[in-house]
Protein backbone atom coordinates (compact mmCIF):
# COMPACT_ATOMS: atom_id res chain seq x y z
CA UNK A 1 0.00 0.00 0.00
CA UNK A 2 2.85 2.45 0.76
CA UNK A 3 6.10 1.99 -1.66
CA UNK A 4 9.16 0.43 0.00
CA UNK A 5 11.23 4.20 -0.77
CA UNK A 6 8.22 6.37 0.90
CA UNK A 7 7.72 3.39 3.90
CA UNK A 8 11.85 3.79 4.54
CA UNK A 9 11.73 7.35 4.55
CA UNK A 10 8.77 7.75 6.90
CA UNK A 11 10.14 4.99 9.09
CA UNK A 12 13.21 7.20 9.46
CA UNK A 13 11.26 10.93 10.47
CA UNK A 14 8.68 9.08 12.50
CA UNK A 15 9.95 6.15 13.41
CA UNK A 16 7.32 5.81 16.09
CA UNK A 17 4.62 5.24 13.71
CA UNK A 18 6.44 3.01 11.79
CA UNK A 19 5.36 -0.14 13.04
CA UNK A 20 2.17 0.63 14.13
CA UNK A 21 2.12 1.59 10.38
CA UNK A 22 3.00 -1.42 8.49
CA UNK A 23 0.73 -3.15 11.23
CA UNK A 24 -2.55 -1.66 9.83
CA UNK A 25 -1.20 -2.37 6.12
CA UNK A 26 -1.11 -5.79 7.25
CA UNK A 27 -4.04 -6.61 9.07
CA UNK A 28 -6.05 -4.61 6.30
CA UNK A 29 -5.02 -6.82 3.61
CA UNK A 30 -5.81 -9.99 5.42
CA UNK A 31 -9.40 -8.29 6.90
CA UNK A 32 -10.57 -8.61 2.83
CA UNK A 33 -11.17 -11.29 0.15
CA UNK A 34 -8.02 -10.52 -2.00
CA UNK A 35 -10.24 -10.44 -5.06
CA UNK A 36 -12.07 -7.86 -3.83
CA UNK A 37 -9.13 -5.54 -2.60
CA UNK A 38 -6.80 -5.76 -5.80
CA UNK A 39 -10.10 -4.40 -8.13
CA UNK A 40 -11.10 -1.69 -5.16
CA UNK A 41 -7.21 -1.19 -4.60
CA UNK A 42 -6.50 -0.45 -9.11
CA UNK A 43 -10.47 1.72 -8.78
CA UNK A 44 -8.67 4.04 -6.24
CA UNK A 45 -5.16 4.29 -7.56
CA UNK A 46 -6.82 5.57 -10.53
CA UNK A 47 -8.74 7.70 -9.27
CA UNK A 48 -6.48 9.32 -7.17
CA UNK A 49 -3.90 9.08 -10.17
CA UNK A 50 -6.27 11.01 -12.65
CA UNK A 51 -6.81 7.94 -14.90
CA UNK A 52 -9.70 6.50 -16.23
CA UNK A 53 -10.04 2.59 -15.07
CA UNK A 54 -11.89 -0.50 -16.44
CA UNK A 55 -12.51 -3.50 -14.55
CA UNK A 56 -9.80 -6.16 -16.40
CA UNK A 57 -13.26 -8.19 -16.54
CA UNK A 58 -17.02 -8.12 -16.46
CA UNK A 59 -17.24 -7.97 -12.76
CA UNK A 60 -20.07 -9.86 -10.52
CA UNK A 61 -22.63 -7.96 -9.02
CA UNK A 62 -20.77 -8.19 -5.86
CA UNK A 63 -17.55 -7.41 -6.76
CA UNK A 64 -19.33 -4.29 -8.49
CA UNK A 65 -21.16 -3.50 -5.48
CA UNK A 66 -17.71 -3.53 -3.25
CA UNK A 67 -15.56 -0.93 -6.20
CA UNK A 68 -18.95 1.68 -6.48
CA UNK A 69 -18.73 1.67 -3.11
CA UNK A 70 -14.43 2.13 -2.94
CA UNK A 71 -15.30 4.78 -5.57
CA UNK A 72 -17.48 6.96 -3.78
CA UNK A 73 -15.17 6.25 -0.54
CA UNK A 74 -12.20 7.68 -2.28
CA UNK A 75 -13.77 10.87 -4.29
CA UNK A 76 -15.80 12.03 -1.45
CA UNK A 77 -17.45 9.98 1.76
CA UNK A 78 -19.17 12.35 2.92
CA UNK A 79 -21.62 12.33 -0.16
CA UNK A 80 -21.81 8.43 -0.08
CA UNK A 81 -25.49 7.68 1.24
CA UNK A 82 -27.31 4.94 2.44
CA UNK A 83 -28.51 3.25 -0.44
CA UNK A 84 -24.24 2.50 -1.20
CA UNK A 85 -23.81 0.97 2.08
CA UNK A 86 -27.29 -1.12 1.74
CA UNK A 87 -26.01 -2.35 -1.58
CA UNK A 88 -23.61 -3.71 0.27
CA UNK A 89 -24.90 -5.32 2.95
CA UNK A 90 -26.44 -7.70 0.11
CA UNK A 91 -23.18 -8.87 -0.09
CA UNK A 92 -21.78 -8.80 3.10
CA UNK A 93 -22.33 -9.35 6.85
CA UNK A 94 -22.47 -6.67 9.75
CA UNK A 95 -19.08 -7.74 10.54
CA UNK A 96 -17.42 -7.59 6.79
CA UNK A 97 -19.17 -4.65 5.84
CA UNK A 98 -17.34 -2.73 8.87
CA UNK A 99 -14.04 -4.41 8.57
CA UNK A 100 -14.13 -3.64 4.82
CA UNK A 101 -14.64 0.14 5.11
CA UNK A 102 -11.87 0.14 7.82
CA UNK A 103 -9.53 -1.68 5.51
CA UNK A 104 -10.72 0.69 2.78
CA UNK A 105 -9.69 3.57 5.31
CA UNK A 106 -6.24 2.01 5.50
CA UNK A 107 -6.22 1.05 1.57
CA UNK A 108 -7.22 4.80 0.54
CA UNK A 109 -5.34 7.01 3.02
CA UNK A 110 -2.37 4.95 2.43
CA UNK A 111 -2.61 5.52 -1.23
CA UNK A 112 -2.89 9.25 -0.87
CA UNK A 113 0.31 9.20 1.71
CA UNK A 114 2.27 7.20 -1.13
CA UNK A 115 1.62 9.39 -3.57
CA UNK A 116 2.11 13.50 -1.91
CA UNK A 117 5.09 12.19 0.88
CA UNK A 118 6.70 10.36 -1.75
CA UNK A 119 6.52 14.09 -3.73
CA UNK A 120 7.19 16.34 -0.65
CA UNK A 121 9.59 14.46 0.92
CA UNK A 122 11.72 12.51 -1.85
CA UNK B 1 -25.32 17.18 7.44
CA UNK B 2 -27.11 16.87 10.94
CA UNK B 3 -29.65 14.41 11.62
CA UNK B 4 -27.87 11.76 10.35
CA UNK B 5 -28.27 8.23 11.30
CA UNK B 6 -26.22 5.38 11.41
CA UNK B 7 -26.36 2.65 8.47
CA UNK B 8 -24.93 -0.47 10.77
CA UNK B 9 -26.45 -1.71 13.96
CA UNK B 10 -23.17 -1.47 16.00
CA UNK B 11 -25.21 -3.89 18.53
CA UNK B 12 -24.87 -6.64 16.08
CA UNK B 13 -20.73 -6.68 15.39
CA UNK B 14 -19.18 -9.00 16.64
CA UNK B 15 -16.77 -8.01 19.68
CA UNK B 16 -13.20 -8.69 18.79
CA UNK B 17 -13.85 -9.54 15.28
CA UNK B 18 -14.96 -6.59 14.00
CA UNK B 19 -15.48 -3.91 16.56
CA UNK B 20 -12.64 -3.91 18.91
CA UNK B 21 -10.87 -6.31 16.68
CA UNK B 22 -7.24 -7.14 15.45
CA UNK B 23 -7.89 -4.19 12.81
CA UNK B 24 -9.36 -1.73 14.51
CA UNK B 25 -7.24 -1.86 17.75
CA UNK B 26 -3.97 -1.60 15.14
CA UNK B 27 -5.63 1.56 13.62
CA UNK B 28 -6.19 2.99 17.14
CA UNK B 29 -2.23 2.23 17.65
CA UNK B 30 -1.45 3.65 15.03
CA UNK B 31 -3.54 6.82 15.62
CA UNK B 32 -2.07 7.21 19.49
CA UNK B 33 1.25 6.87 18.32
CA UNK B 34 0.71 9.76 15.65
CA UNK B 35 -0.82 11.43 18.74
CA UNK B 36 2.26 11.25 20.58
CA UNK B 37 4.79 13.18 18.08
CA UNK B 38 4.65 16.51 19.40
CA UNK B 39 6.89 18.29 16.41
CA UNK B 40 4.23 20.47 15.39
CA UNK B 41 2.89 23.71 16.95
CA UNK B 42 -0.61 22.02 18.46
CA UNK B 43 -2.54 25.33 16.66
CA UNK B 44 -1.47 24.26 13.45
CA UNK B 45 -2.52 20.26 13.96
CA UNK B 46 -5.15 21.53 15.33
CA UNK B 47 -6.32 23.66 12.07
CA UNK B 48 -5.10 20.42 9.86
CA UNK B 49 -7.55 17.98 12.12
CA UNK B 50 -10.53 20.51 11.99
CA UNK B 51 -9.95 20.77 7.87
CA UNK B 52 -10.23 17.03 7.69
CA UNK B 53 -13.50 16.83 10.08
CA UNK B 54 -15.05 20.02 7.72
CA UNK B 55 -13.90 17.32 4.38
CA UNK B 56 -15.33 14.39 5.20
CA UNK B 57 -18.24 15.90 7.09
CA UNK B 58 -17.38 14.50 10.60
CA UNK B 59 -19.14 15.40 13.25
CA UNK B 60 -17.82 13.77 15.73
CA UNK B 61 -14.12 15.53 14.92
CA UNK B 62 -16.53 19.27 14.22
CA UNK B 63 -17.25 19.14 17.47
CA UNK B 64 -14.14 18.66 19.01
CA UNK B 65 -11.73 20.99 20.22
CA UNK B 66 -8.11 20.21 21.45
CA UNK B 67 -7.22 21.38 24.92
CA UNK B 68 -3.35 21.85 23.34
CA UNK B 69 -4.82 24.46 20.65
CA UNK B 70 -7.40 26.15 22.97
CA UNK B 71 -4.00 27.22 25.13
CA UNK B 72 -2.17 28.00 22.38
CA UNK B 73 -5.32 30.84 21.33
CA UNK B 74 -7.11 28.48 19.02
CA UNK B 75 -10.67 30.17 18.97
CA UNK B 76 -14.00 29.74 17.22
CA UNK B 77 -13.14 32.68 14.56
CA UNK B 78 -10.31 30.33 13.20
CA UNK B 79 -12.54 27.21 12.57
CA UNK B 80 -14.87 29.59 10.66
CA UNK B 81 -11.91 30.93 8.59
CA UNK B 82 -10.51 27.43 8.25
CA UNK B 83 -12.87 26.86 4.70
CA UNK B 84 -11.15 29.77 3.40
CA UNK B 85 -7.80 29.23 4.83
CA UNK B 86 -5.78 30.53 2.02
CA UNK B 87 -7.37 34.17 2.30
CA UNK B 88 -7.89 34.08 5.53
CA UNK B 89 -5.34 35.35 7.23
CA UNK B 90 -3.81 32.75 8.80
CA UNK B 91 0.44 32.27 8.94
CA UNK B 92 2.47 31.26 6.12
CA UNK B 93 2.74 27.82 8.10
CA UNK B 94 -0.14 27.32 9.02
CA UNK B 95 -1.38 28.05 4.94
CA UNK B 96 1.25 25.58 3.75
CA UNK B 97 0.39 22.84 6.40
CA UNK B 98 -3.02 23.49 5.11
CA UNK B 99 -2.32 23.06 1.42
CA UNK B 100 -0.36 19.60 2.38
CA UNK B 101 -4.01 18.53 4.29
CA UNK B 102 -5.60 18.96 0.79
CA UNK B 103 -3.32 17.62 -1.35
CA UNK B 104 -3.55 14.44 0.68
CA UNK B 105 -7.55 14.19 0.99
CA UNK B 106 -8.77 15.97 -2.05
CA UNK B 107 -6.35 15.56 -4.95
CA UNK B 108 -2.61 13.80 -4.93
CA UNK B 109 -1.80 16.11 -7.89
CA UNK B 110 -1.50 19.32 -5.92
CA UNK B 111 1.77 17.64 -4.23
CA UNK B 112 4.26 19.27 -6.72
CA UNK B 113 6.91 21.24 -6.45
CA UNK B 114 5.44 24.76 -5.48
CA UNK B 115 3.87 22.82 -2.45
CA UNK B 116 7.33 21.12 -1.49
CA UNK B 117 9.14 24.41 -1.63
CA UNK B 118 6.98 26.25 0.70
CA UNK B 119 6.37 23.51 2.98
CA UNK B 120 9.94 23.38 3.23
CA UNK B 121 10.35 26.79 3.95
CA UNK B 122 8.58 26.34 6.79
CA UNK B 123 9.28 22.78 8.27
CA UNK B 124 11.82 20.61 8.81
CA UNK B 125 10.97 16.44 7.24
CA UNK B 126 10.34 15.26 10.20
CA UNK B 127 7.81 17.93 10.39
CA UNK B 128 6.12 17.40 7.27
CA UNK B 129 6.04 14.05 7.74
CA UNK B 130 4.31 14.22 10.99
CA UNK B 131 1.63 16.32 9.26
CA UNK B 132 1.54 13.75 6.53
CA UNK B 133 0.74 11.01 9.19
CA UNK B 134 -1.44 13.69 11.26
CA UNK B 135 -3.83 13.97 7.55
CA UNK B 136 -3.85 9.93 7.70
CA UNK B 137 -4.84 9.69 11.32
CA UNK B 138 -7.64 12.41 11.30
CA UNK B 139 -9.14 11.23 8.13
CA UNK B 140 -9.63 7.65 9.91
CA UNK B 141 -12.95 9.11 10.39
CA UNK B 142 -13.96 8.45 6.60
CA UNK B 143 -14.99 4.92 7.88
CA UNK B 144 -17.08 5.99 10.67
CA UNK B 145 -18.80 8.49 8.26
CA UNK B 146 -19.39 5.96 5.34
CA UNK B 147 -21.54 4.29 8.09
CA UNK B 148 -22.42 7.31 10.03
CA UNK B 149 -21.22 6.34 13.18
CA UNK B 150 -19.30 9.20 14.53
CA UNK B 151 -22.44 11.33 16.52
CA UNK B 152 -20.64 14.22 18.28
CA UNK B 153 -19.94 13.88 21.52
CA UNK B 154 -22.81 16.15 23.27
CA UNK B 155 -24.73 18.87 21.81
CA UNK B 156 -21.91 21.10 22.63
CA UNK B 157 -18.32 21.21 21.41
CA UNK B 158 -16.42 19.35 23.51
CA UNK B 159 -12.56 19.59 25.02
CA UNK B 160 -9.96 16.78 23.53
CA UNK B 161 -7.37 15.99 25.17
CA UNK B 162 -5.00 12.81 24.93
CA UNK B 163 -3.01 11.06 27.49
CA UNK B 164 0.47 9.76 27.72
CA UNK B 165 -0.09 6.88 25.38
CA UNK B 166 -1.95 8.96 22.51
CA UNK B 167 -4.98 7.66 23.41
CA UNK B 168 -8.37 10.32 23.33
CA UNK B 169 -9.99 11.84 26.38
CA UNK B 170 -13.33 13.63 26.06
CA UNK B 171 -13.44 16.23 28.59
CA UNK B 172 -16.53 18.39 29.30
CA UNK B 173 -18.78 21.04 27.39
CA UNK B 174 -16.37 23.94 25.99
CA UNK B 175 -19.44 26.77 25.49
CA UNK B 176 -16.75 29.47 26.57
CA UNK B 177 -14.52 29.36 23.71
CA UNK B 178 -17.72 30.10 21.17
Amino acid sequence: MISEPVRARLAALQPEAATPLAGIHQLASAAVDPAILELCSACIDAILNDHSWVPPRPLTAREQAFVDFSEQFATSVSTLDRAQVERLRGFASEDELYLFVNALYVLDMSRRLDLVAGRILA
Amino acid sequence: MSGQTERLARERLTKGVSIGGPLERAIADFAAAVVRARGVDPLISELVRLRCAQIHDCRLCGSLRAREALDAGFDEDMQRRIARYESAGFSPEAVAALKLCDAIILRPAWADDALRGELRRHFSDAQIAELCLDVMKWSQQKALVALRIEPPVAESLTELRFDDAGHPLFGGPLADCQ
